[in-house]
């Protein structure tokens, strides 16, 4: 099986990682300013960013994982997936609010 | 929260971000205690909003590296598998451990890293900058799997990148280039800091008025210093790092030794 590398996958990651961070950045500043400007508001966009910022790698990963298969490595997309369900399952476990942990 | 506030958290972050980029170390070990020894913010919060700044640190910078080349993608994502892991486990388990713990560990982790600084600035002094990435080939795979576990757990339980165990573990037992060594365990961080984040953030345990000025700092200065990494001897930042790294973790060990934590 051979494996044809994309010429530009390391561009097509850099900017979604770019993308996500730029993107999230600005949303921080603009929820902060919000917030400041009038009180009251501003929070969604804040809320917003924060998601953004730490949903950014795991949309990276699928990212990575679509670049595997059109390049038919089907070893790197299998490997994808695995990382995908750790990072998805833990994110939908804990946002949900249904891992253990102490009262507070 | 008021104005001042923000704008010391900004500083904070930007300060952090910035020397942090130039020695190569994430900004975690420095934010997580200032925050926690003289902000007044809890522990378990001090390290979640760490996380967020080391996923902002890990994401800009990490995109540079990859358009480069310079980070090993395939190598990353198999050892994300087990960072991934460790860092959910440890990160749920940090909800159960106290914050005196939390702290002493936090400490003896600065301990560690200010000694793999002292041998990065002894070393900076003779070797030469790696321009050509030489032919390699990763071996140990194992090896790197299971010091990734503990890269991970370490990430989800400080809130910490964890570079200074993954980056030697690959260089000297995996065969990887220093450099390339250093632009992997990046682009790795960010997935792992992110795991964790997930579980502090649905714990309560990210304020997110204290992260946005924090991540904004950190954000800023990491990406002027990347720019400025080139131009500036490291070996002084290095031992700038050292004595903070010092300073700091004898301060936490001493509130908590006062019973003030």
């Amino acid at each position: 099986m051979t494996v044809h590398r994309l010429q530009d996958e390391g561009k097509i990651l850099g900017w979604t990682l770019r993308i996500g961070a730029y993107g999230s950045v600005a949303l921080i500043v603009l929820g902060m300013f919000l917030r400041f400007a009038h009180e009251g508001t501003g929070l969604g966009f804040l809320r917003a960013g924060f998601l953004l910022l730490m949903f950014t790698p795991a949309i990276r990963i699928v990212v990575a994982g679509i670049v595997f298969l059109k390049e038919k490595d089907y070893h790197y997309a299998v490997v994808s997936i695995v990382v995908l369900t750790v990072v998805v399952a833990t994110s939908v476990l804990a946002l949900l609010g249904i891992l253990p942990q102490l009262e507070k | 929260m008021n104005l001042e506030h923000v704008l010391i958290l900004l500083v904070l972050g930007f300060v952090a971000g910035g020397v942090g980029a130039l020695a190569g170390i994430g900004g975690g070990i420095i934010i997580t205690p200032i925050l926690a020894i003289y902000l007044g913010v809890p522990m378990h919060q001090a390290i979640g909003i760490s996380l967020t700044a080391v996923i902002a640190t890990s994401t800009a910078t990490s995109s540079v590296y990859v358009e480069k080349g310079l980070s090993n993608i395939r190598l990353g994502m198999t050892l994300e598998m087990a960072t991934t892991i460790g860092a959910a486990i440890a990160a749920i388990i940090a909800g159960f451990v106290d914050r005196k713990t939390l702290a002493i560990l936090f400490s003896v982790f600065m301990l560690y890293t200010a000694a793999s600084l002292v041998k990065k600035a002894w070393d900076s002094r003779h070797q030469k900058v790696e321009t050509e990435i030489p032919p390699y080939e990763v071996r140990r795979l194992p090896a790197g799997l299971g010091a990734s576990l503990v890269a991970g757990g370490l990430s989800g339980l400080l809130g910490i990148g964890g570079g200074p165990i993954k980056v030697p573990i690959m260089f000297l037992f995996m065969g990887v280039p220093l450099r390339v060594a250093t632009a992997t365990s990046n682009f790795m961080i960010g997935v792992t800091a992110a795991t964790s984040a997930y579980i502090y953030y649905g714990r309560g345990d990210i304020p997110l008025l204290y992260a946005g000025p924090i991540v904004v700092g950190v954000f800023a200065g990491s990406l002027i210093s990347a720019r400025l990494a080139s131009k500036v001897k490291t070996t002084y930042i290095l031992f700038l790092l050292i004595f903070v790294t010092l300073y700091l973790a004898i301060n936490m060990l001493w509130k908590v030794w006062g019973g003030k934590f």
